[in-house]
């Protein structure tokens, strides 16, 4: 580093912050991604969401548990982007002009039968409705209880339940995913 | 597939992707703008209450009506001598006048003063503030069922298309003041699914996406059967809103350029817009994205939007340009929460609700467009 400039905007403030971002990024992104079910959008989801918490870093991390919030606002954020992408009544199209889409961002499966069902999952999850999508998310890869879910969606016990239900009947129901199996901790 | 748990298939699929570290610095200059703009909307809370006071004594006092007219920002709100039009179930509003088609709303367009209306006969017709309506193109047949229904207007001439089952699509143009012969074609292929290629329409010409670039059809030339393909140098994309030769397209950020040229990308505080959709001012320098708060930019990069006020903080967007200096925005006060169309002032930076929804199901916006 040049000794005679000044220091990155993010180490003359909050050093705390810088830490919590280098030890947290990539758990946090993978959470987006499934959520949101692309790698490009997954870290601007995340970018954003680490912005929202650093304008309230102080109080965000006084109470404790500074990683609670930040995915609250990654899932709070994504069923808002999921919402305002379909404002205009878009319907997600298989064929773009040249340039449009996030091809570098496509993740390719391995052979392996885990990763083959792991990418089934995640197209079926990609059909799901934005809350459904985070709800499952919540209680089946971060292993949340119904009420922790139902506080990271802002919504009632009842509502995550009914949401939960309704997102495995479909991958139940999905083609791609005939012998899916479900463990309700 | 053997039996998988949906836990290890979900800790599978997230451990596939390679992601980028995250851009700390731009995170913290981000926060510090979110940070000032609560201080700011906090300010602004407190200007509201005040407003909101001064306009329950004038509705007292008789002056004004506080349920029909009040602030949704600063100061005593913006407002436009244009009067809103929406439509819900069925019924146009267009200030305090109502409307019924017969054929009910499905998308529609304010030009003018008229109402160009596709109803659920996917028939295109112009309806009159009396009621009185006629089918815009007898000639042309309803439009297909798998079409995403939406019109485009230049002010002069409205398009639409039909057909798509099966069959080629074909283009529709009618100039409304009677000028010219209604114009149709077979659209090119689209690279949209459920949407034709017909993406915009500006001073007689419209504007085709196509696969390989922008195609353009001049309307006031009668002899002009071809489309004019014209490539674009740089990133294509697809065509959002044409003024001039000025051609706004979006290819993952919003980007200003012309027809040949794909340009630069459009920045709001030195920031690339994302959003795909939106509306150019009439006179083609500002642009109101399809954002989730009020935004407004100068195509030279300046912010000029106004403050929806804190009572919509949850979601607001412009919608429609009512002349060069206002716009029309829809706000909600959540997710669930009562809905607002507000005009909002651009030199004012501030907003005035002018009609209070009590939901937005069955609304439809003189956009020419469906809203989700």
């Amino acid at each position: 580093m040049d000794p005679t400039q000044p220091p990155p905007r993010s180490e003359r403030t909050h050093p705390d912050f810088a830490t919590f971002v280098a030890a947290r990024q990539q758990a946090l992104q993978r959470y987006a991604y499934l959520v949101i079910g692309d790698v490009a959008l997954a870290e601007d989801l995340v970018q954003e969401a680490l912005a929202k918490t650093y304008a309230r870093w102080g109080r965000v991390r006084d109470q404790g548990n500074p990683e609670a919030y930040v995915r609250r606002a990654i899932t709070t954020t994504a069923i808002s982007w999921s919402r305002r992408r379909g404002f205009r009544g878009e319907v997600p199209t298989e064929r773009l002009p040249e340039g449009h889409g996030h091809e570098a961002s496509t993740v390719q499966a391995d052979p392996g039968d885990g990763v083959s069902d792991a990418a089934a999952l995640g197209h079926a999850l990609r059909r799901l409705p934005p809350r459904q999508r985070a709800a499952v998310v919540l209680r089946f890869y971060e292993d949340l209880s119904e009420a922790q879910t139902a506080e990271v969606l802002g919504c009632a016990v009842g509502t995550v339940k009914s949401q939960v239900s309704a997102a495995l009947t479909r991958l139940r129901l999905d083609p791609d995913l005939p012998d899916l199996q479900v463990v309700i901790r | 597939m053997s039996p998988r748990d949906l836990s290890d298939l979900l800790r599978h699929e997230a451990e596939q992707p390679h992601f980028r570290p995250v851009d700390l610095d731009a995170t913290v200059s981000r926060g510090i703008r979110l940070r000032r703009r609560r201080v700011a909307v906090a300010t602004t809370s407190l200007v509201a209450v005040a407003a909101v006071v001064t306009t329950l004594v004038l509705g007292v006092t008789g002056d004004r009506s506080p349920r029909a007219v009040e602030p949704a920002g600063g100061d005593d709100g913006a407002s436009s001598s244009v009067p809103l039009t929406w439509a819900q179930d069925g019924v146009i509003h267009v200030g305090s006048r109502q409307i019924r088609p017969a054929h009910g709303v499905v998308v529609f367009l304010q030009v003018d003063d008229r109402l160009i209306v596709q109803g659920t006969d996917r028939k295109v017709r112009e309806v009159s503030t009396d009621g009185d309506e006629r089918i815009l193109d007898p000639s042309a047949p309803a439009a297909a069922s798998d079409l995403h229904p939406r019109l485009l207007t230049d002010g002069r001439w409205v398009g639409w298309s039909t057909g798509g089952v099966g069959g080629a699509v074909e283009a529709h143009f009618v100039r409304l003041d009677g000028g010219a012969e209604p114009r149709a074609m077979v659209l090119p292929e689209s690279p949209w699914r459920d949407r034709s290629a017909l993406a915009a329409m500006d001073d007689g010409i419209a504007y085709l996406q196509l696969q390989n670039g922008v195609g353009t059809l001049r309307l006031d030339d009668p002899s002009t059967q071809q489309v004019d393909l014209a490539l674009s140098t740089g990133r294509t994309g697809e065509v959002v809103a044409v003024h001039g030769d000025t051609v706004l397209r979006y290819a993952d950020e919003l980007r200003v350029g012309t027809l040949r040229d794909s340009g630069s990308p459009l920045l709001v505080d030195g920031r690339p817009l994302e959003v795909g959709r939106g509306v150019l001012s009439p006179g083609g320098s500002a642009y109101a994205p399809d954002a989730e708060h009020l935004t407004v930019v100068g195509l030279d990069g300046t912010d000029r939007s106004p403050d929806a006020g804190s009572r919509y903080a949850y979601f607001s967007t412009a919608y429609q340009w009512l002349d060069g200096d206002h716009v029309a925005a829809i706000a909600l006060e959540s997710e669930q929460g009562p809905s607002a169309l507000l005009t909002c002032g651009l030199d004012e930076g501030t907003c005035r609700t002018e009609v209070r929804l009590d939901t937005t199901d069955g609304l439809v916006l003189p956009v020419g467009d469906q809203i989700g």
